[in-house]
């Protein structure tokens, strides 16, 4: 589903602005990793190491950990929904919305991607539900009818006047621009969402199979306001996102929220373990957890299975010099960045979005970043085997022979490739592959 | 063919083998780091005779703070939403994090440590345990929640805002 016009339009559009924004923004968050990740775990390479091996498990015994997980689960009162596809969730979602409401339930959600891909706002409200989006920057998505540019920070293309002017032009009062008064603005606002709602949604980072428990984190509040004051919570969570153990969250928590945003931990690590009961004094009533496939299954079986170890950290897009430049909206798709040039073509097709493979200069900053080791820059490679065998990548090659943003993000190559011991290899196998591929006829505009 | 039927063929066998070890964390902390963690996460470390200063009503209804001091202020009943000030207990504290586990156990409630502007832990020493890990082993039956400091958003330019739904405040007192 392509989101925005075409690269170079979007990117005559952004300007520089936009650029010095994303790369600033980009460089802070990587050196706060690096802090929090050596201060976490002494040798943060061993530690991405064994995460890996654990979501590596996972993933060989898939199945029957989502068997276990769902048992679980169902003892402790959560209902569990399986969903093949987009279509199948949305159904199930909506469902359990008309039964909270039937003539239109008012809905509060948490951050969550999973919902995003499965594009659930469009369709609830299609249905005549009432959605309001919590987090602050989701907020100011949806009160400007935006998409998010970057999978934790979703407004990273926006500064604190086009946020101020989303909520003048939906009439909420601010006392200024600042961004003080902006978060204000939200909580003033969506306090009232919070105590009407029905229905609360999430995504979900984590599902332990040995408990049933569904761990949710965030920082701003809203995800677990939305989860604990409406009636029902409905979690929609990939079949991938399981994890043993409870106790292996004492390595995937802290690596998470270090990759994603430098914290020991994020404000709120929410273990939600199923609906109220009677001595609990509150809490949601309904308990409902949708268990998405929607290609993952699928991807589980291609070469490109291991971007099914990752935990949405953003850590790849923050280090990646192509995105840096272009920012999210350039990939027209809802996961952008490296995790998105692999993850969008694996689970949509190389022929929709073969041309994103192209989206990397195969630095390996990003394998280097990410917090479960995912060889991100062998997985592009291959599919661009695939992209070229389909004559598919005309955008990013286009891009490539003309845009000075490419060219802009090749100059800060020598600058990511310091971080990345590993590229000189990638890199070479790159040059054969650019010199095989100029015999073949595909993709020139 | 049911969805879950679908799925589960879909994904295959399992391969087998055992799980790798959990990580098995080597953090030994203590009190002193707790405090200093704790403070670093923007929490704020509050003798009892600072109580009754603080601004406007409190609620409570946790069995672990007992009957409160008359001295800390006016209490009300209405419900979280309506408190300038939500008091609970708590299960347990992280020295690495600086975090606090507030399990859903009876009485305790969820709302009362997020709906306030202003949370305030009643905590005992004892509760410190040495590592993460041994945190999560005392989560209780149901659900929970590890807090690391008051709540924040960076989603403006990066700028650092505290208390955006969740408390701007997080205070803990020693009992
Ligand atoms: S691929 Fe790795 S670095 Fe990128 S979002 Fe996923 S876990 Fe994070």
């Amino acid at each position: 589903m392509p989101l925005t016009p075409p690269f170079e339009e979007f990117r005559r559009s952004a300007g520089e602005g936009l650029t010095q924004k994303i790369r600033l923004a980009s460089s802070t968050k990587v050196s706060q990793r690096k802090t929090a990740l050596s201060s976490a775990f002494g040798d943060p390479d061993s530690a991405r190491i064994h995460a890996a091996a654990i979501k590596d498990f996972v993933l060989s015994n898939l199945g029957t950990m989502l068997e276990a997980f769902e048992a679980a689960a169902v003892r402790r009162g959560i209902e569990v929904v399986w969903a093949r596809d987009a279509q199948e969730a949305n159904e199930a979602i909506e469902d359990v919305c008309r039964e909270a409401r039937p003539k239109g339930a008012r809905v509060v959600k948490g951050k969550s991607m999973a919902t995003e891909e499965i594009g659930l706002n469009h369709h609830l409200e299609q249905a005549g539900h009432h959605v309001v989006e919590t987090d602050l920057g989701e907020f100011v998505v949806q009160l400007d009818g935006d998409h998010p540019s970057h999978i934790v920070t979703p407004i990273i293309h926006k500064d604190r006047h086009d946020s101020a002017a989303a909520f003048r032009k939906a009439g909420i009062v601010l006392a200024s621009d600042e961004p003080e008064a902006i978060a204000e603005g939200a909580r003033a606002h969506l306090r009232s969402e919070f105590v009407a709602a029905d229905v609360g949604i999430s995504g979900a980072n984590f599902g332990i199979a040995e408990t049933g428990r569904i761990v949710v984190v965030e920082n701003e509040g809203n995800n677990r306001l939305s989860t604990t004051a409406p009636h029902t919570h409905i979690a929609l969570m990939g079949i991938e996102k399981l994890l043993p153990r409870e106790r292996d969250l004492a390595l995937f928590l802290p690596l998470l929220a270090g990759s994603a945003t430098g914290q020991p931990l994020t404000v709120y690590t929410h273990i939600i373990g199923g609906p109220r009961e009677a001595a609990e004094q509150d809490g949601p009533r309904r308990v409902v957890l949708v268990l998405l496939d929607n290609g993952r299954s699928r991807v589980l079986h291609s070469p490109e299975r291991v971007i099914l170890r990752c935990l949405r950290c953003g850590a790849c897009l923050n280090v990646c010099p192509v995105y840096r430049e272009v920012s999210g909206h350039a990939y027209r798709h809802v996961y952008p960045g490296p995790l998105g040039a692999v993850l969008a073509p694996s689970l949509e097709g190389v022929e929709d979005y073969g041309d994103l493979a192209r989206a990397s200069t195969l630095c390996g900053a990003c394998q280097e970043a990410c917090p479960v080791n995912i060889p991100i820059p062998d997985l592009l490679l291959g599919l661009r085997r695939q992209a070229t065998r389909q004559g598919s990548w005309t955008l990013w090659r286009r891009l490539a022979e003309n845009d000075r943003a490419w060219r802009a993000a090749l100059r800060l190559v020598p600058l990511a490739q310091t971080l990345a011991p590993g590229w000189r290899e990638s890199h070479a196998r790159l040059d054969n592959h650019s010199t095989a591929a100029q015999g073949e006829p595909h993709g020139r505009p | 063919m049911d969805a879950r039927e679908a799925v589960l063929r879909a994904v295959g066998p399992p391969s087998g083998g055992t799980a790798p070890p959990s990580w098995g964390s080597e953090q030994r902390g203590g009190i002193a780091e707790f405090e200093a963690n704790f403070r670093l996460s923007g929490g704020e470390i509050v003798g009892a005779e600072d109580l009754a200063r603080l601004p406007g009503r409190a609620w409570s209804r946790d069995r672990d703070v007992g009957t409160l001091p008359d001295e800390w202020g006016e209490y009300t009943d209405a419900s979280p939403w309506d408190a300038d000030l939500g008091i609970t207990g708590c299960d347990a504290l992280v020295p690495e994090t600086g975090s606090i586990v507030v399990s859903s156990a009876p009485g305790r409630g969820r709302l009362t440590s997020l709906a306030v502007p202003t949370h305030l832990v009643w905590a005992d020493r004892g509760l410190v345990v040495a590592s993460l890990e041994e945190a999560l082993g005392v989560l209780g039956p149901r659900s929970a929640v590890i807090v690391t400091g008051p709540s924040r958003s960076a989603d403006i330019e990066g700028v650092m805002i505290r208390g955006v739904h969740g408390p701007r405040r997080l205070l803990l007192v020693w009992r």
